[in-house]
């Protein structure tokens, strides 16, 4: 069956692809640590970053419309979060409404943090997008396990991606079979029946578990995964840090300007 | 004399709900045979085979080149025995088709060099070394299947048992595989209910039925008798 791959376009070959994946994770925290100490009023530094990462996006050849696509996907839980901060934040009104007896604030105050809230996520999204979209994700968890990452949290990423693939074959093979039995019947019935597939996934997750633990144990595993590193450091990707360094300071000074 | 690299004695199991498994298992099984383990669904052939490196522990001896499946004799006993299981997505379960196969060797403590000269060479005997860098999930199910075979290469057990080897595959994808199987000079269990790649790959054959040893002897000899089979759910 066929996925959408999150590293779809990580064998390409452009200088951002071939930035050590260590030195791309520094440079993402970095940037995004740039990105977030921002003050909120200093739309000329968020105006460099955006011209910033754009010029990544463009040096690492990946189309840009699977960059839009893949970053703005974080959009709505933002917007989910940070709706409520113009009616809470106190300070200058800047319009008042009223429901029966429900009263509702704006505040000027409120309505600043909130662009500032949207327009730090989306460029934070975006940078993580562009350095992990030039990346296998194989490749990005070894680069985590050599920066020294908890190995457990790996192995659960490792794990998540390795079967989330198998698990969504599985739904899809769930869901054929209960379409191919269901007829007719409204829309609460079907409701029902997505309960008990949930079940049976759960179920046979666990019992895959269970077997791939047993594998694992076959294998001599004895509760630590090792695996073999091949990074390089070159000067290119010194030269790289330096930019980042450096344009982080710009961004960080044109906003005294 | 050749000697012997399976040893069970009275070997019975039962699952954790009180469901016997395995009941009062003997035999033994030379370095360099080839076996096949016959029997229908739920006749107790999986069961058995994770009785060979100690993943479960039943009543009885089952001894491994001469050890017993004790906690101080596991590390060197599942280096010795090597396990493929039927379901590939749970064999492969590492990131890279490289890490899958170089994972029991770095288990092993080898060093650097070593573990990669050892997982490189298993996937080329298994003629997947294009596939080296792929994730598994991007693999053919043959593809799988041969990958599987050399994760467990790579650690060169003495023995290897395969369950199911065959399931699932296409005509091509399992002559492959036959070829792949019939090639490896080492001591072979094979659990299935695919009599045909028994008969071509093993002289010896066990018939297990709810978990009882049923037959033990030449593969031809078992397999001519037609009205045995049907009684076993065989044919």
């Amino acid at each position: 069956m066929h996925h959408p791959y999150i590293d779809k376009y990580a064998e390409l070959d452009s200088p951002i692809h071939r930035i050590d994946p260590r030195v791309k994770i520094i440079c993402a925290i970095l940037i995004i640590l740039g990105i977030i100490f921002t003050e909120p009023t200093s739309a000329v530094s968020f105006i460099c970053y955006g011209i910033f990462l754009s010029i990544l996006v463009i040096l690492s050849r990946i189309p840009v419309s699977f960059i839009l696509a893949r970053s703005s996907v974080v959009i709505p839980f933002v917007i989910m979060i940070a709706i409520f901060i113009p009616f809470v934040k106190e300070g200058k009104v800047a319009g008042a409404y009223s429901f029966g007896t429900l009263k509702l604030t704006v505040t000027y105050n409120g309505l600043v943090i909130l662009l500032n809230v949207l327009v730090k996520s989306y460029l934070s999204v975006l940078c993580m997008t562009v350095f992990t979209a030039s990346l296998k994700f194989s490749v990005l968890l070894k680069a985590f396990e050599r920066l020294k990452f908890p190995n457990l949290l790996i192995m659960i990423f490792s794990f998540m991606y390795r079967y989330i693939f198998v698990v969504i074959d599985e739904l899809m093979h769930v869901k054929q079979a209960k379409d191919s039995r269901t007829v007719g019947g409204g829309r609460l019935s079907h409701t029902k029946t997505l309960a008990n597939v949930l079940g049976v996934l759960f179920v046979r997750s666990y019992e895959r578990a269970e077997s791939v633990y047993i594998a694992m144990r076959s294998r001599g595993f004895n509760g630590t995964i090792n695996t073999l590193y091949d990074f390089r450091l070159r000067v290119a990707d010194i030269a790289f840090v330096v930019i980042v360094l450096g344009f982080v300071a710009i961004a960080r000074f044109s906003s005294a300007i | 004399m050749i000697k012997s690299i399976v040893e069970i004695e009275n070997l019975s199991f039962s699952y954790p709900d009180g469901t016997p498994a395995l009941k009062n298992i003997s035999l033994k099984i030379a370095q360099g045979e080839k076996v096949g383990i016959v029997g229908p669904n739920g006749a107790g052939k999986s069961t058995f085979l994770l009785h060979l490196n100690g993943i479960y522990r039943g009543t009885g001896f089952v001894r491994i080149d001469g050890l017993d499946i004790a906690d101080k004799n596991l590390s060197v006993i599942r280096r010795k025995v090597g396990i493929i299981f039927q379901d590939p997505d749970n064999q492969l379960f590492m990131p890279t088709v490289f890490d899958d196969v170089a994972f029991g060797p770095i288990n092993m403590q080898y060093d650097r060099e070593r573990a990669v000269r050892a997982s490189e060479e298993a996937l080329q005997k298994v003629e997947m070394g294009y596939a080296s860098k792929r994730t598994s999930h991007h693999l053919s199910y043959g593809e799988k299947k041969r990958v599987s075979i050399a994760t467990v290469l790579s650690m060169s057990p003495e023995l290897i048992a395969f369950d199911e080897p065959t399931s699932n595959l296409d005509p091509k994808a399992r002559n492959h595989l036959m070829d792949l199987i019939n090639k490896l000079e080492r001591t072979i269990i094979i659990a299935s209910h695919d009599l045909g790649m028994i008969y071509e790959i093993c002289g010896r054959t066990m018939v297990l039925d709810r978990g009882a040893l049923v037959a033990d002897g030449a593969t031809a000899q078992i397999l001519a008798d037609k009205a045995f089979l049907k009684k076993h759910n065989l044919l």
